[in-house]
């Protein structure tokens, strides 16, 4: 056995298409994708709206499904698997992050943030340690018992990071993370997210910002559904 | 031939599908390994098809299921796996979102809540009262085994084995029938005794009290060996062992010595009827309210004071019901030859002991006999409103859950799946329906008296502090919740997750809307239903009410007299001498249960009917109940008339002048003879003849239930002997009538006990069973509507909530209140058509079954339907209206600034 | 050949350990331990595939199918956080059971002196 065999990409999608069918008019939001992200990377997906950006991004949640083309997740093909077994991959392998935060209102933000922890069968004791942590690694110890009616938009996207980052994932998917905040909070949450990937997390954000974009490594312009030249590049770049 | 690797693959799966060694999961696995195995051994040089046979040896050795060692010595799933498993992680956070959400959706929480309670309590009930009614003598030991005996003579069915010689047979006549019973093959043991419903004055204690429902048995030990009664004090030997004992029940003990009867010195103390003394011998405990006969107090006599007798027989394990039966009816000889020789005798009855409540429909029954179509009404109306309950939950859920998509969400992305989410919805609806265990209890608690009083049950003495009702409740709820959230489970957790990210509430909740229309024209189906029902049998309540009976049944009062002539006409010249009586006359009762017909036929003719009753009444009694006579002069100058003539009634006349081609001229002074099989040994007179003095206008004597069947009316001057006096009276309250009575009656020093009853309330007692399904149905109704109407409530309030935007817009751009509470109306008066097409021939179908136990009734008119359809429709659209005013009302630019 | 105890007892974790190195399916696994042990350790498939459906039914590992580039289909097991516990617990207590081994059979530097 190797020890130092090679890490699969996170993210490998070749030929991935996505149809939306709707009034009977067939539209591609993404249309003949290929893809790698390999560990630890910090990619920014960007694009006109329309272009494709959230629908790739769901695709690599697997919260949709691709019309055409193959997904491997993690070096698993997404595309045998059954509701079920990609529940199980998704479960502690992602973290997500939306544009509206999408915390659960009857649970205060410690419980928030524990929630995934419980779904992995993470014992109490280790879950209240965890959960601590990522909270006190958001500077958010303070609000710990606050519904996230209480908090205020950046708070609420500061335990939903949080929530993301609690169970390590191998992944975290971020949909317009700064969308509804002010520059101030926005720029708290960019810090946030830049200082995961330094300490090793692999993330892909949809942004409409150049500044968020900034902070990524590597920046996949999307248009009409397809990636523009840089990632063909990239791809030809990586080829053994 | 070369080596076909896939058809070998093909073979060996089949043989070890057949062998059965492994299941079907881990065989692919072993196919894929097997192959790999075969090319192994090609590589390093094998012929294909040896390169196979090593590989399948390898693979799964032919010899050795070593496997199952190893399965036996690896673990098993400890029992504490359940601690272990997603559920047991997650349960906690569902129970704490579940109380969360019960908090902030305070208000149509409660809602569901109240439902929940509703229908929960309703169907408790409704189950405890079917447990009830089922468990009738199930308390007996071996009931299986043991039968009671009845008879068909003419041809009605009789409860009660008649004596041979009737009155007159000796105590050893009497024990010759039971003997000659316990003789025939087959049955193990019998016994017999008659319950005496009218009240007899007992000298107890120096107590002197009238005491209903003596029980006279000649049988004492197979009696008590046969039902098992238990005794407080005593025992069945000392009670058998001597003649005239007398044992207790509880209840009469504490009647005649108090409350402390138990300190007394009770035993051998003496018992007085009027006639005889007895000697106490014991007490036993009270006879179960579920028991098919009551008595108060047992008599061992050496005879029956009766004409017959209650029979009971044990029979062996294992014999043929029925052949014991023609057993019995062929050696009838032995038993009774009376019986055995009449050409009416139609054979023996052998009935369960349990199905004597529920199925007997013979004459005389012991106490008024269940009624398994109101069992079947209550089953289906507490079912409607469970439904109702049910369907509530399910569209409130729906509605209110549709702003839960995000948190569905989340939790699918953190890998819950569909049967976690579900279950979670589950989890909610059976917590809150346990929370209505306490209401639902002190519900009971407080309902089941009142129920008990109304219905004539003893549930509140059988089940309330049965610890079964509880698991009962606890299984009813749990039913209740899964149900109620299944549909709202499923719909939200197959919710794909691309989907419960999108959209607001109010789209989700539109989402389901198909659905819930369906539910509410559901819930309207089920309203117009029970409305309509309940209309008409009230209708046919009122149409019993308001029946022309043929005789005038108000101000009528019975006395109980049961002595001769010469002690009636002082009676009755006293009762004159009140200015308020009108009359006293005497003679059969009327509004009363079916008794035994008699034969009849016209002399001069061959053909015998069976189906007359016999009825007599004099002049004063004719008059008193105003009955139609062609004779009407006798009835109005009793001085001039015969001392006695003998009516038909119309029915008999009819049928007589078809039947044998008469006019009704002719008819008059033809001879009837009847009980024609009988002939006088002296005389050689066949029968009793009589001939017809006249025609009366039909009566309904009985409950309309039954039809008019041909009668003999004997009207006479003077009674040898009066059971019954029927007094006539105008203007005088009941309570007045019976105290002026009742000082008469006690002058006349008759040492027995004043029984009295009116007519009227005679007649509605023959309907009590009518009377309580008449109401109850409508209590019911009225909680389906409530449950309905606070479901309609609920959702209407959640509706308009979500549409708070769009009715200020439609305001501001001028739309009148008048429109939008159309707009709102408008969906449920098209539901509310469509649920009256569907309810209309339900209900139709269910009455009829009902009114088909009426000989007389109501014709079923199709407005009624209408009726229940708009009363539902009004009852909705003012449930709707209130809520939506309640949003119009507010200034629309509120309306229109709420984030939704 | 090991004595079926043992082999029963070892199984699991050696299967764990061999996954703890990255998905890995059925054949492999055995052959693996073929290897490894220098065929002191032969196991049979009908012995493992009951083992590993019993270890993914307790959470410890997971599997999917594939379909490889020939066409054919072939069940790979991956191990769970689950399992990567147990795996650590198992080691924890082999070792324990190795040291003893090791002193009581002299080859250790500190050995074995019976009091």
């Amino acid at each position: 056995m190797s020890e130092h065999h090679q890490r699969p990409p996170v993210v490998r999608m070749r030929g991935v298409h996505k149809y939306h069918y709707t009034d009977q008019i067939e539209t591609a939001a993404v249309h003949g994708v290929d893809l790698d992200i390999l560990p630890g990377e910090f990619v920014a997906i960007m694009g006109p709206s329309g272009s494709g950006k959230s629908t790739l991004l769901n695709l690599m949640g697997m919260i949709d499904t691709p019309s055409k083309g193959q997904y491997w997740f993690n070096g698993h093909d997404t595309s045998r698997q059954s509701a079920r077994e990609k529940a199980n991959l998704r479960k502690g392998n992602m973290g997500f992050i939306f544009q509206s935060f999408n915390l659960i209102d009857e649970l205060t933000a410690f419980e928030n943030i524990e929630l995934p922890l419980i779904y992995l069968k993470v014992p109490s004791k280790e879950r209240r340690e965890r959960t601590e942590q990522a909270l006190a690694s958001l500077d958010m110890m303070h609000r710990r018992d606050h519904f996230p009616q209480q908090l205020s938009g950046g708070q609420q996207q500061r335990v939903a990071i949080a929530r993301a980052i609690v169970t390590e994932p191998a992944i975290i998917l971020a949909d317009e993370p700064t969308g509804n905040l002010d520059s101030e909070n926005s720029r708290a949450v960019m810090d946030k997210l830049a200082h995961f990937h330094q300490q090793g997390a692999t993330i892909v954000m949809v942004t409409h910002s150049k500044e968020d974009a900034s902070h990524a490594q590597r920046i996949i312009e999307l248009f009409d559904g397809k990636t523009l030249l840089s990632e063909e590049a990239y791809l030809q770049n990586n080829k053994k | 031939m070369a080596f076909d690797i896939e058809k070998a693959l093909q073979a060996w799966r089949k043989q070890l599908q057949q062998s059965g060694r492994v299941e079907p999961g881990l065989a692919e696995e072993l196919e894929a390994n097997l192959h790999d195995r075969y090319e192994e051994y090609l590589i390093r040089g094998l012929a294909p098809e040896p390169a196979f046979e090593a590989a399948k040896k390898r693979v799964l050795p032919p010899d050795g299921p070593d496997y199952r060692a190893f399965e036996s010595s690896a673990q098993s799933r400890p029992w504490y796996a359940f601690w272990k498993s997603t559920f047991a992680f997650i349960l906690p956070n569902y129970l704490k979102i579940a109380s969360r959400n019960l908090r902030r959706k305070g208000f149509y929480n409660t809602i569901n809540y109240v439902c929940l309670s509703i229908g929960i309590l309703t169907t408790a009930l409704a189950l405890l009262y079917l447990d009830y009614e089922t468990s009738y003598d199930q308390f007996v030991p071996g009931v299986a085994q043991k039968y009671r005996m009845g008879r068909t003579f003419r041809s009605q069915d009789y409860s009660v084995i008649s004596f041979n010689g009737y009155y007159g047979a000796a105590p050893e006549v009497q024990m010759k029938q039971i003997n000659g019973l316990r003789e025939v093959q087959g049955v193990r043991s019998a016994c017999h005794f008659f319950t005496f419903g009218q009240p007899e004055l007992l000298r107890i204690n120096g107590k002197e009290l009238p005491t209903e429902d003596l029980l006279h048995t000649n049988t004492p030990q197979a009696f008590f060996d046969f039902f098992q009664w238990p005794f407080v004090l005593g025992s069945a030997e000392a009670f058998s062992q001597d003649l005239n004992t007398a044992l207790l029940t509880e209840k009469q003990a504490e009647r005649f010595f108090g409350k402390d009867w138990k300190e007394e010195e009770l035993l051998g103390q003496t018992l007085s009827t009027t006639e005889e003394d007895y000697t106490i011998v014991g007490v036993i405990e009270d006879l179960p309210p579920n028991a098919h006969f009551d008595f108060s107090i047992a008599l061992h006599r050496d005879k029956i004071a009766y004409w017959g007798s209650r029979t009971y027989l044990e029979l062996a394990a294992g014999v043929s019901v029925d052949a014991v039966r023609q057993r019995i009816d062929d050696n009838m000889g032995n038993i009774n030859t009376n019986l055995a020789d009449s050409e009416l005798f139609g054979g023996t009855i052998l009935q369960p002991l349990t199905s004597i409540h529920l199925n007997s429909d013979m004459l005389y029954e012991l106490k008024p006999p269940g009624d398994k179509r109101y069992l079947y009404i209550i089953g289906v109306i507490s079912a409607i409103i469970l439904l109702l309950t049910v369907s509530n939950y399910t569209n409130l859920s729906i509605a209110m859950n549709a702003g839960r998509s995000r948190e569905i969400g989340m939790r699918k992305l953190f890998g819950a799946s569909v049967g976690q989410v579900s279950n979670q919805f589950l989890l909610e609806a059976i917590f809150l329906s346990f929370l209505t265990l306490p209401v639902v209890l002190l519900g009971l608690w407080w309902l089941l008296p009142r129920f008990d009083t109304f219905m004539g049950t003893a549930l509140t003495a059988t089940v309330l502090d049965q610890p079964w009702l509880l698991i009962v409740l606890v299984g009813l709820s749990l039913i209740v919740g899964l149900f109620s959230s299944l549909y709202p489970a499923v719909f939200l957790a197959r919710q794909r997750i691309i989907h419960l990210f999108r959209g607001n509430a109010a789209r989700t909740a539109a989402a389901g809307l198909s659905t819930r229309k369906a539910i509410i024209t559901f819930q309207f189906v089920l309203l117009i239903g029970l409305c309509s029902l309940t209309l008409l049998v009230n209708q046919q309540l009122q149409f019993i009410q308001r029946a022309d009976l043929g005789f005038d049944k108000n101000q009528v009062l019975y006395v109980n007299l049961s002595e001769d002539s010469s002690r009636f006409e002082v009676f009755r010249n006293e009762l004159l001498k009140i200015p308020e009586v009108t009359d006293v006359g005497s003679g059969s009762p009327l509004g009363r249960n079916p008794f035994n017909q008699t034969t009849y036929k016209l002399a001069g003719t061959d053909q015998v009917f069976d189906d007359a009753y016999d009825i007599s009444l004099d002049y004063s009694a004719v008059d008193i109940l105003n009955i139609e006579t062609s004779v009407p002069e006798y009835i109005n100058d009793p001085e001039q008339a015969p001392k006695s003539v003998v009516l038909i009634n119309e029915t008999l006349a009819q049928k007589l002048m078809n039947q044998f081609g008469l006019s009704r001229e002719a008819l008059i002074g033809q001879t009837i003879i009847e009980e024609p099989e009988y002939t006088d040994e002296e005389t050689g007179e066949v029968g009793f003849p009589f001939s017809i003095a006249g025609t009366f206008k039909d009566i309904n004597m009985f409950s309309l239930r039954e039809r008019v069947t041909p009668m003999f009316l004997t009207v006479y001057k003077d009674p040898g002997y009066v059971r019954w006096a029927s007094i006539g009276y105008q203007g005088l309250s009941p309570s007045a009538i019976i105290e002026a009575v009742k000082t008469r009656y006690e002058a006349l020093n008759l040492d027995k006990a004043f029984v009295h009853s009116f007519l009227s309330q005679n007649i509605e007692e023959l309907y009590q069973k009518e009377q309580r399904i008449a109401k109850l149905s409508i209590y019911f109704s009225l909680t389906a509507f409530l449950v309905a109407i606070i479901g309609l409530i609920a959702l209407t309030a959640f509706l308009t909530t979500l549409k708070r935007k769009e009715i200020g817009i439609r305001k501001i751009l001028g739309a009148s209140h008048r429109d939008i509470l159309l707009r709102f109306n408008r969906e449920y008066v098209l539901l509310i058509g469509i649920a009256l097409l569907v309810a209309a021939p339900l209900a139709y179908l269910g009455v009829q079954e009902w009114l088909s136990g009426f000989a007389y009734r109501i014709t079923v008119q199709p407005a009624v339907f209408l009726l229940a359809g708009l009363i539902t429709l009004l009852v909705s659209v003012i449930a709707v209206s209130f809520m939506v005013v309640r949003v119009l009302q507010s200034a629309p630019v509120k309306a229109l600034r709420e984030e939704q | 050949m090991a004595t079926k105890v043992l082999v029963a007892a070892s199984t699991k974790p050696l299967v764990l350990s061999i996954l703890s190195y990255g998905e890995n399916y059925g054949y492999k696994i055995i052959k693996e331990v073929e290897r490894l042990s220098e065929g002191e350790l032969e196991w049979t498939d009908a012995m493992l595939y009951p083992v590993l459906s019993r270890m993914e039914k307790e959470g410890l590992v997971q599997s999917q199918w594939v379909k490889t580039e020939s066409g054919r289909r072939r069940k790979y097991y991956r191990i769970t956080a689950a399992g990567k516990e147990r795996l650590e617990e198992e080691r924890r207590q082999w070792l324990n059971v190795n040291q003893v081994f090791i002193k009581l059979w002299g080859m250790g530097t500190e050995g074995y002196t019976p009091a």
